[in-house]
């Protein structure tokens, strides 16, 4: 396999992380809702789904053991939040916070301090047939099962949040909380379905990079990718699509990164880690469109 | 009642429900939890203490030191440590194990040696060992170990493997230990295989193993067939990229055969436990070096691990390696450092 | 009279936040096998009895202080500024370059001129989040995550190549150790307590003096609470933000150049774990204000210095210590928790019991 192809499929094996996680956040941002927890969320699904899998024997008891996790942390968020008037983004610091006791202290209890690595189950390589054979985008389709199944969730959320009556009731909370309440629509269930949703997505994105992409968990592997997720939600515009631009543009950027390591280890490796931010940078600011920034957007409604 | 009152009286509930699982769920595992109260054996009346930068599960250096003062712990000593200590905190550390009793305490790594010299003359009766260190001074011991050491027999192992003459080496941070073992590795890889050539890349971060992984990807689509990893607890991503892509690896210690049952070499190991309790035998004895010791293969420190069911690895490699072992450890071969 | 009350009940709120995490992590080590009581009695006295442990617990809050203050001043002028940390860091790394290679001055003059290269070089920071949404409308969201990395990135890349100490004692990645010219001093002898603790007093009530008193503090709360009424005064909220972003960024470079002049003294790799992000907390808890900000910041402080002591001495792994101070902080901000009239309505048969707190 070429170098290129294998590069390109780096590409969509680190932009799923990022994607997965972002096409949760989005819903959740565009009910106005800013959840800086997602990173805790994130590493509570990697820890979950490595324990799930280990357990039951089956990645995908892992699967929904994380998002069960997740979604458990993400309704502590929306309770603090949606119930208890909490701001927004403490909540999500402390949830941070917490989730790397909790994630240690559960990971030593399960695990032990053996100083061995366990056998789990995780998601095999799946070569989709005849695509996977192609010259230069083979290695697109040898990929596990999350990566093909977060690319195809991309146009259903679009849809959903565009075209259906569920995604103008979740803008338009986000836009005018005061208008929807006014009208009867249930705000704060909206929000705490959204938030749920990003539990729920955030717990995928976890479990992928702990048994897809990796096949165990490690104390605070996410790191800092949970920010980098919110960066690609506002970098998107608050879009599905647009998410899976940032997830990829963030995967190519690091993919790349890590090539040019290797190909060039005069410069030192700290500007080659810089790139991913710098192009990120540079694109938002050649890159302007108008904002679908939630009006309300990190505010709590107040009935 | 209103939904969001629902939620509070169910955040509760859950909360509850929490706590209560966490007693009924532990409780049959708490004999095994680190730092309980393990019986000791027979009080020695000794407190050991020691102050470690990293997670003590991360199957490398924080690991066996922790090893280390387990073992001291069943000499019967009282024992208790702090993890993951940056900087900022360590000298508020020091200062509180040797104002509680403490009579000795381990520096875990060179990176707090300064602190260390700046406390440690207010506690004249406290005896502080750094690891890894370089000063000895009144109560301040250090010891070293031979990274350079562990780097060259994983550069003998890869070198020794490799059909493309091209290795590639992962570490995780710029630390002396791994820069060491950089230097090591690089001279191991030319003194078995002079037209081979080394890929080395320092990623700089010891907890995100997507890093780690994805630079051994980039190495091995380069041309790299022998990946080796020395990134802490980052160290299973590169093995896991050498297993995918089907070529061999490396391992920096034990525990690691699971991710790649088909493509692990061997593991070389440096053991931070026989130095921090043979230091502990010689503080009882009252013979603490008063000349900076580095402990070696040949005190049994830096050994190789066991030869893992691979194809590369024939009886003609091994018993190279061996022979290149043994040369090490009876003192012929000197490692250069970084 | 009112305003008694209200500062009684914010303690009161604390307190209660406290003692709920307590019980709760409390529980949760008793069930792992630990002895609740003893930890808790280690955190206590490490946190604050006796005088060395109290002025450790304020060293933790000095750079809580400035970069709370940080995050506060942005918000108040409705930006929400999670770049602290990169402004730290450059504050940081010019504090150390005046520090380590600016030679000959006295005390007097060299350390004033440290502390104001990086609160300069924070402030400058700051600036470059105000100017990208000035010009592009860049969301700062996005642009001080971005930043945080650069400056981390800058500094790991510095402290390895240009600045590192060839001459240390060890190889590790560092510059060159602050002179001794430039070291801000001890005030209490014994203990680590330095002067960068009266700096974050008067940084507080500069704060106070700026948002109070004067114009252009009048126009950053005008702009934050609502940005069409304060165009429509007259008002520039492009100047206004850009004021508060390079305010934030000093306060911010503040806290990493007192760090270097008085704990750490040299410059490395992620020197300044979660500074950044607790700052936000501290903000939040303390509402944005001066003495809020103040008791917040000592708070966390005292929670990091006890817990430091609670994991050594009781030997409680430090992952519960994360989860104790998750939970503090959850409680504290979910305050409405111990409002009556969130427990009225749910149990009205017991309305006549309305002192009782029920956590």
């Amino acid at each position: 396999m070429s170098a290129l192809s294998v590069f390109l499929g780096s590409v969509v094996m680190m932009a799923t992380t990022y994607l997965l996680a972002g096409l949760g956040a989005v819903f959740g941002e565009r009910a106005g809702i800013v959840n800086i927890g997602i990173e805790g969320l994130m590493l509570t699904g990697a820890l979950m789904a490595v324990v799930g899998s280990y357990t039951s024997g089956s990645v995908w008891v892992g699967l929904l053991l994380a998002m069960l996790g997740s979604m458990l942390l993400a309704a502590v968020f929306a309770c603090f939040t949606i119930c208890l008037h909490a701001n927004q983004t403490v909540t999500g610091v402390a949830l941070n916070i917490l989730a790397s006791g909790l994630t240690v202290l559960l990971f030593r209890t399960v695990f032990g301090l053996n100083g061995m690595i366990p056998q789990i189950d995780t998601f095999e390589a799946l070569e989709i047939p005849v695509l996977s054979g192609l010259p230069v985008v083979g290695a697109i389709f040898g990929q596990p099962l999350p990566v093909y199944l977060a690319f195809v969730l991309v146009p259903v959320c679009q849809f959903v949040m565009n075209r259906t009556n569920l995604g103008l009731k979740i803008r338009s909370v986000g836009n005018h909380p005061k208008a929807c309440d006014t009208v009867g629509l249930p705000v704060y269930r909206i929000q705490a379905g959204a938030i749920l949703f990003t539990g729920l997505m955030s717990g995928f994105a976890g479990a992928f990079l702990s048994t897809g992409q990796l096949s165990f968990f490690t104390e605070g592997m996410v790191a800092g990718r949970g920010y980098m997720v919110l960066a690609a939600v506002a970098f998107g515009n608050y879009s599905p699509l647009g998410v899976m631009a940032a997830a990829l543009l963030f995967g190519a950027s690091e993919a790349l990164q890590y090539r040019l390591q290797v190909a060039y280890p005069v410069i030192p490796t700290e500007l080659y880690a810089m790139l991913p931010y710098i192009i990120t940078l540079f694109a938002i600011c050649i890159y302007r469109r108008k904002s679908n920034r939630p009006v309300y957007s990190g505010r709590n409604y107040l009935r | 009642m209103s939904i969001w009152k629902k939620f509070a009286c169910a955040f509760l509930a859950l909360t509850m429900l929490l706590a209560l699982a966490a007693c009924g769920g532990t409780d049959e595992e708490s004999p095994a939890q680190e730092g309980g109260e393990a019986p000791a054996a027979e009080e020695s009346g000794h407190k050991v203490a020691m102050i470690l930068p990293g997670s003590i599960t991360d199957m490398s250096w924080n690991y066996s030191s922790y090893e280390g003062l387990k073992q001291i712990e069943a000499t019967g000593a009282e024992i208790s440590y702090q993890e993951q200590v940056d900087t900022a905190q360590v000298e508020d550390s020091i200062r509180t194990y040797a104002s509680s009793g403490f009579d000795l305490i381990y520096i875990g790594s060179n990176i707090f040696e300064e602190q260390t010299l700046a406390v440690a003359p207010d506690f004249p009766d406290t005896t502080f060992i750094i690891i890894s260190g370089a000063t000895i001074q009144d109560n301040v011991y250090s010891f070293q170990m031979s990274d350079a050491e562990k780097g060259f027999l994983m550069g003998v192992v890869a070198g020794l493997a490799t059909e493309s003459n091209s290795v590639g080496l992962v570490s995780s941070v710029k630390i002396t230990p791994m820069l060491n073992a950089e230097a090591g590795f690089k001279y191991g890889v030319s003194y078995v295989n002079p037209d081979a050539s080394v890929s080395s890349v320092i990623t700089g971060d010891s907890s995100d193993i997507a890093a780690t992984k994805e630079t051994a990807k980039a190495m091995i689509s380069a041309g790299a067939d022998v990946i080796a990893a020395n990134c802490n607890a980052a160290s299973s991503g590169p093995i896991e990229a050498a297993e995918e892509d089907g070529v061999c690896c490396v391992a920096p210690g034990n525990g690691y055969e699971s991710i790649a049952p088909s493509t692990l070499l061997t593991s070389v190991i440096m053991d931070n436990g026989v130095p921090v309790y043979n230091m502990y035998e010689r503080y009882l004895a009252g013979e603490l070096p008063t000349e900076l010791y580095e402990y070696t293969a040949k005190d049994g420190v830096v050994y190789m691990g066991e030869w893992q069911d691979n194809a590369k690895a024939t009886d003609e490699v091994k018993a190279k390696v061996q022979e290149v072992y043994e040369d090490l450890a009876a003192g012929n071969i000197t490692v250069p450092t970084a | 009279m009112k305003r008694i009350c209200a500062k009684a009940s914010g303690f009161f709120t604390a307190a209660v936040s406290i003692l709920l995490a307590c019980v709760i992590t409390g529980i949760l080590m008793y069930g792992m096998g630990y002895n609740p009581l003893d930890a808790y009695y280690q955190l206590f006295f490490g946190a604050v009895v006796g005088l060395s442990a109290l002025s450790e617990s304020v060293v933790k809050m000095v750079p809580l202080v400035f970069t709370g203050l940080s995050f506060a001043i942005a918000k108040r002028s409705g930006l929400v500024n999670l770049g602290a940390t990169g402004q730290l860091y450059i504050g940081a790394l010019c504090t150390t370059v005046v520090g380590v290679y600016v030679t000959g001055l006295p005390a007097a003059l060299h350390i004033p001129l440290a502390l104001a290269a990086g609160c300069a070089g924070g402030a400058a920071y700051g600036a470059v989040v105000g100017f990208l949404k000035n010009r592009f409308q860049a969301n700062e969201l996005i642009t001080t995550i971005m930043l945080n990395e650069i400056a981390t990135e800058l500094v790991n890349c510095l402290v390895d190549g240009p600045m590192k100490d060839l001459d240390a004692l060890t190889k590790f990645p560092q510059s060159k150790a602050i002179l001794d010219s430039a070291v801000l001093p001890k005030i209490l002898t014994g203990t680590r307590l330095h002067a960068g603790f009266l700096l974050a007093l008067l940084a507080v009530a500069l704060y106070g003096v700026f948002m109070k008193r004067t114009k252009w503090g009048y126009e950053l709360r005008v702009v934050g609470m609502n940005p069409s009424a304060a165009r429509t005064a007259g008002m520039s909220v492009q100047r206004t933000q850009l004021l508060a972003m390079l305010l934030a960024g000093g306060f911010a470079g503040l806290a990493g150049s007192i760090e270097m002049l008085a704990i750490q003294k040299r410059l490395m790799q992620s020197f300044a774990g979660n500074l950044g992000f607790d700052g936000i907390a501290v903000a939040l808890l303390g509402g944005n204000q001066p003495l809020g900000i103040l008791l917040s910041a000592f708070l966390f402080g005292m929670m990091s210095n006890g817990s430091n002591k609670m994991q050594m001495l009781s030997n409680v792994p430090s992952a519960v210590i994360y989860l104790m101070q998750g939970l503090i902080i959850l409680f504290v901000v979910g305050r409405y928790l111990y409002s009556k009239k969130l427990w009225e309505g749910l149990i009205p048969q017991r309305k006549s019991r309305r002192e009782e707190v029920r956590p």
